[in-house]
């Protein structure tokens, strides 16, 4: 009998090593289709090729969301009368940090914080003489939240 | 006479009761009859902000904090999960410094980028740390026998909202 | 795969670990007045001789006074069994189990490990998280509705009405700009 090092010994191959590795792709091809989740051929093959989709669709989803908040802003912002990219320039005109995620939030469920935020960026936007609109009254810029 | 904007002198002409402009022509050119009438309208607004935070009548407070890179609108008894390790023990309570903005129903006030410690408090208790779930990177290139698979997984820390307070009238 | 923290028998019997992802949430509000610690016992297995259990033997020699002064709720258990892998079991107040051989780790390994067990509240590991905040109050001002901005002078308006079935016109107009730009300008 060969006596083998416990760094060898961790190479032979045995039918318990041979079930082991077929269980692990098993265990996560369990909820395939066919003949892909039981024969470890096609099932490794499926599994591989699910595995890089999920690493670029991890990529994707950054993406979207980003767009699905700006596209919620800029319809809140549009029904009241300014549009994405001055309301945008005029928040950051002003020192406002607001994130798109926290504003997508707040447009739909804090409707008057947004109404005021909106105003701010108009009244930022109104002092370019080709913007064409009315600055709202309400506004006030206190001396409270400026940054010193 | 001073020229305003049209809109300034159809707000104003609501405002005071002056004579009311009819035509645009006319709108261009308003004049101001009431120069006091700017700090007249910002003493009336905070005031009626100043005795909702004094009395407490004013409505739950929401707020948007900055915690670590990311920003997060909560309220009271929220749960946020935090993408970080912090070096704070379970079950302590800690106090979130970088408000962005606070409000209720009828105010808002919108820091510049923050607003002032000393003005809205919020408080926070760590109760859990814990991470997330395992991501695969798998790395495959064809017809080259190149493949490598890396494992992933994020740290969070769980922090429970305790609440939000504005501590003083604002603008003094 | 890492395959380091094994689940109950009776999940790992079948052959899917396919698990839902999961939104916060929290029985009882902890930590909204006092915070209760989720971990209520720890069970140490272990063999006295085998090499496999060497680091384990020595965090218990070192570690282990001040792990139960770190969580004076928990109750910890030694349970010396002879020549197999040592394992630590965790139980938590929500009857959550949770066993993690730890045959392949060093005693720093051990150590974070064990942190970790302390620390989280008995949820099954490897879930997805779904998002990242939980809130009872979505909305403090009420939600946004196709008439929140509206103006509610509207309400009283007869239809059909001229003024609300006029065209909107930006004003001024260019045309009205441009003769105000010549009115303003000084003569030469």
């Amino acid at each position: 009998m060969v006596t083998l090092t416990s760094v060898l010994a961790h190479w032979v191959k045995t039918p318990a090593n041979r079930y082991w590795k077929r269980r692990r792709v098993f265990i996560e091809s369990g909820h395939f289709y066919g003949r892909s989740r039981n024969c470890y051929a096609i099932a490794i093959r499926r599994l591989e090729k699910a595995w890089t989709n999920a690493k670029h669709g991890r990529a994707d989803l950054k993406k979207t969301t980003s767009q699905t908040w700006q596209s919620r802003i800029s319809a809140s912002t549009e029904s009241l009368g300014l549009n994405y990219f001055p309301f945008a320039h005029g928040l950051a005109h002003q020192q406002v940090a607001l994130g798109k995620k926290v504003l997508a939030d707040l447009a739909w469920s804090e409707p008057r914080s947004f109404r005021s935020l909106v105003e701010l960026a108009r009244n930022d936007a109104c002092k370019d003489p080709a913007h064409i609109g009315e600055p709202n009254e309400n506004v006030i810029l206190g001396s409270e939240g400026v940054d010193k | 006479m001073l020229r305003v904007l049209p809109s300034v002198a159809r707000s104003l002409a609501s405002s005071l009761s002056v004579r009311p402009l009819t035509s645009k022509a006319q709108a261009v050119t308003g004049e101001i009859v009431d120069q006091n009438r700017e700090s007249r309208v910002i003493k009336t607004v905070l005031g009626a902000v100043n005795d909702q935070i004094e009395k407490g009548t004013h409505s739950r407070l929401f707020a948007v904090i900055y915690l670590h890179g990311k920003q997060f609108k909560v309220t009271a008894e929220d749960i946020i999960a935090v993408n970080t390790v912090m070096p704070v023990g379970i079950g302590e309570t800690i106090r979130l410094n970088k408000i962005l903005l606070a409000a209720s129903t009828d105010f808002t006030l919108i820091g510049r980028p923050l607003l002032d410690q000393d003005l809205v408090r919020v408080y926070a208790t760590v109760i859990e740390r814990t991470l997330g779930h395992e991501y695969r990177i798998f790395k495959f290139r064809q017809r080259t026998r190149y493949q490598r698979s890396y494992f992933y997984r994020q740290n969070y820390t769980m922090l429970r909202i305790n609440g939000i307070e504005i501590a003083r009238p604002i603008d003094q | 795969m890492l395959w380091i923290i094994s689940e109950n028998r009776a999940e790992c019997s079948t052959m899917n670990h396919y698990k839902p992802g999961f939104f916060l949430k929290e029985g009882f509000n902890n930590g909204m007045l006092q915070h209760v610690p989720s971990l209520a016992r720890l069970t140490f297995k272990f063999c006295k001789s085998h090499g496999s259990s060497r680091f384990m033997r020595e965090y218990i020699e070192s570690e282990i006074m001040d792990l139960a002064r770190q969580c004076p709720t928990a109750v910890i258990y030694l349970k010396p069994r002879r020549h197999r892998d040592p394992v630590v079991v965790a139980e938590y107040i929500n009857g959550h189990k949770e066993e993690l051989r730890c045959n392949p780790f060093s005693k720093q390994e051990l150590i974070r490990w064990i942190n970790l067990m302390t620390t989280t509240s008995g949820r099954p590991s490897n879930q997805k998280l779904l998002k990242y905040s939980a809130t009872s109050s979505i909305s403090i001002q009420g939600p946004w509705n196709p008439w929140v901005y509206k103006p509610t002078e509207e309400n009283l308006e007869e239809l059909p009405s001229e003024r609300l079935s006029a065209a909107k016109a930006t004003y001024p107009t260019a045309t009205e700009r441009v003769l105000d730009m010549v009115k303003t300008s000084q003569p030469r």
